[in-house]
């Protein structure tokens, strides 16, 4: 009797032990994997952990397309010289993965004399066939909302993500991509991760540089950017 | 058999013991990361630009923007800011609304003339323009820092008040909305003895504190009999602009050192320096010779000048009573993190099981997180939106 109450209690306790080193190690339940970074983590810090991951090409150059509301200029500078090249949007333009880049948008129709300069950190790029990556660029879509809300003390942060096949909505792409609103409370690379793969974090502000900030050339992307002529 | 049986209690209390420490009595399964300027530096003193753990493999992120902190002057719309230099005051510096880039980690005196419907009024606010902080970092080069001085403020000033406005960026755990953007707390508008600062502190991360009261910095006779008399060194509207010069530290106060390396410097001529640190901001290096003796002075020279040195010994004795400690030989400091770091552990094991739909003519299928229950995906055991 002795012997079966104590092979009882026993057993009691290594059941109390094992489910609780199970719990330390929490499975997948209800809960999206782990992700350390999010939309508040310092920009340029996601870029540099996709590169320290392996995630950076230093000869690929992911080609980028940016859409501004009804037209509208793009700018970006040579990285050593800091000479200017403006294009009109769309305007497409390849990136490094890992650095953060800045740019500048102007003459928006529907905002005339506002310049903006949003970033842009390509934390993945594309694999598409060989030959075709000027045709299928990572599409960044700059509404007039974003705008309007940059102009308006807020900050917008994007991700763009390219959508898991088996979770995309059946649904035939129309002239603007697919955007979703998520709350701050969210983390925003969770979200897209959730989704499909994230790839670029696009930020926009209204801060308007000074004019010794910019006679300094201090928006000089840290890295060489690919423009097509 | 008592014996037995408080023998067999022991066990099972060491048992339970062992398997809940404290920490797994009530297991949510979140993890916690370490915070975000562990995240960006290895360790104190160690200013790598990348997580120590991970190799250099892209460029370092760089500022885009030196480190200041735009500031816009909303409003009153036409009042004219301008701000201390040196002893004087560059006035006109400014027309709300504006904005002018200040430099992080300082505090500025403000001159506010021309506010439209208070003729004669001029204030001396301060501006104190906190470090940006990981959590603002992303706001601070992407965005300018509104501050309004409101009707409401004035009427306040007017009235003999001191005004406290803080502007903070608000945590974002605590925000439904989905675009970041910043608040501002006032003090006239809280319950007395709520702190401003301390109110916008517990509720997100400050930027910049605004403090205005009506006191007159250039009313002349202010020292006694002498009449001093205002020195302008800059008036915009003769075309004449100065940076401001700051006044004063700012955000120190809150326990969060304006750079990642605690670094020593010179104060004022004559004065102590600030976190001494040897060899460092003006502080003597050790070893040099004007910091010869035990006691700070400077030993004696070689007499005669010119001559070889015949000084063989010099004797200073100094009996003052010292109690000062034993010096200590071994430092232990004990750091809890609350709530604890805990990462996912590494991958052990993976099973993978890859499922295709399968669909007949006309069928539509809408992925779960888009349409709720009913839409085929995410797999289980992944959140079901």
């Amino acid at each position: 009797m002795k012997t079966t109450i104590l092979l009882v209690l026993l057993g009691a306790c290594y059941i109390l032990t094992s489910a609780s080193l199970v719990e330390a190690q929490p499975q997948f339940s209800g809960q999206p994997p782990y992700q350390p970074l999010n939309q508040a983590t310092p920009p340029g810090v996601a870029g540099q952990w996709a590169g320290a991951l392996g995630r950076a090409d230093m000869i690929y150059y992911q080609p980028v397309l940016i859409k501004l509301p009804g037209g509208g200029k793009v700018t970006v500078t040579h990285h050593l010289t800091g000479q200017k090249h403006e294009m009109k949007a769309p305007a497409q333009a390849g990136f490094l993965v890992g650095p953060l880049y800045r740019f500048r948008i102007s003459n928006i129709p529907e905002f005339p004399g506002v310049e903006l300069y949003p970033s842009i950190e390509l934390i993945d790029r594309l694999h598409p066939p060989a030959g075709l990556k000027q045709k299928y660029p990572v599409p960044i879509e700059i509404t007039e909302a974003d705008i309007a809300a940059a102009m308006n003390d807020l900050l917008v942060t994007k991700v763009i993500y390219l959508e898991q096949p088996d979770l995309a909505i059946p649904r035939a792409q129309q002239a603007s991509i697919h955007e979703e609103r998520i709350p701050q409370s969210k983390n925003l690379i969770t979200e897209a991760d959730l989704r499909g793969r994230p790839v670029v974090i696009l930020r926009l502000g209204g801060r308007i540089p000074s004019p010794v900030e910019l006679l300094g050339n201090p928006l000089n992307p840290p890295a060489p950017i690919e423009i097509n002529r | 058999m008592k014996y037995y049986f408080l023998a067999l209690g022991t066990l099972v209390v060491v048992c339970v013991g062992c398997a809940v420490d404290g920490q797994q009595v009530i297991d949510k399964g979140e993890y916690h990361a370490p915070p975000a300027a562990m995240m960006q530096r290895p360790g104190p003193m160690v200013g790598l630009p990348y997580p120590a753990i991970m190799p250099p493999m892209a460029p370092a992120p760089v500022p885009v923007i030196p480190r200041t902190s735009q500031i816009r002057f909303v409003g009153p719309e036409g009042m004219m800011v301008g701000w201390q230099v040196g002893q004087g005051f560059a006035e006109n510096q400014k027309m709300a609304p504006g904005r002018h880039n200040f430099l992080q980690g300082a505090t500025y005196r403000l001159k506010a003339t021309s506010i439209p419907g208070r003729e004669g009024l001029v204030l001396y606010p301060t501006l104190q323009v906190y470090p940006a902080h990981p959590t603002t970092d992303a706001y601070l080069t992407h965005n300018s820092v509104p501050l309004q001085i409101t009707d409401e403020d004035l009427d306040q000033i007017e009235t003999n008040n001191f005004v406290t406005k803080v502007i903070y960026l608000p945590e974002p755990k605590f925000q439904e909305l989905a675009i970041a953007g910043v608040e501002t707390l006032v003090s006239t508008r809280l319950n007395p003895g709520v702190d401003p600062v301390s109110e916008a502190d517990r509720r997100g991360t400050i930027m910049a504190v605004l403090r205005i009261g009506n006191m007159d910095l250039e009313m002349p006779g202010r020292n006694g009999n002498i009449n001093t008399v205002s020195y302008i060194q800059a008036d915009g509207a003769l075309g004449q602009y100065v940076e401001p010069m700051p006044i004063g530290l700012a955000g120190t106060s809150s326990g969060v050192p304006a750079s990642s390396m605690v670094m020593g410097g010179p104060s004022y001529p004559g004065g102590a320096p600030y976190n001494p640190v040897s060899g460092v901001g003006g502080v003597p290096a050790w070893g040099m010779p004007q910091t010869a003796t035990p006691i700070g002075l400077v030993g004696p020279p070689h007499l005669p000048y010119g001559g070889p040195a015949g000084l063989k010994r010099h004797i200073i004795r100094n009996n003052t009573r010292v109690d000062m400690g034993r010096p200590v030989d071994q430092f232990t400091a004990v750091v809890r993190h609350e709530p604890g770091i805990r990462m996912p552990h590494p991958v052990r094991h993976m099973e993978y099981t890859e499922k295709h739909p399968v669909y007949g003519p006309n069928d539509l299928s809408e992925p779960a997180w888009n349409v709720g229950p009913g839409g085929y995906g995410p797999p289980p055991g992944m959140p079901q939106r």
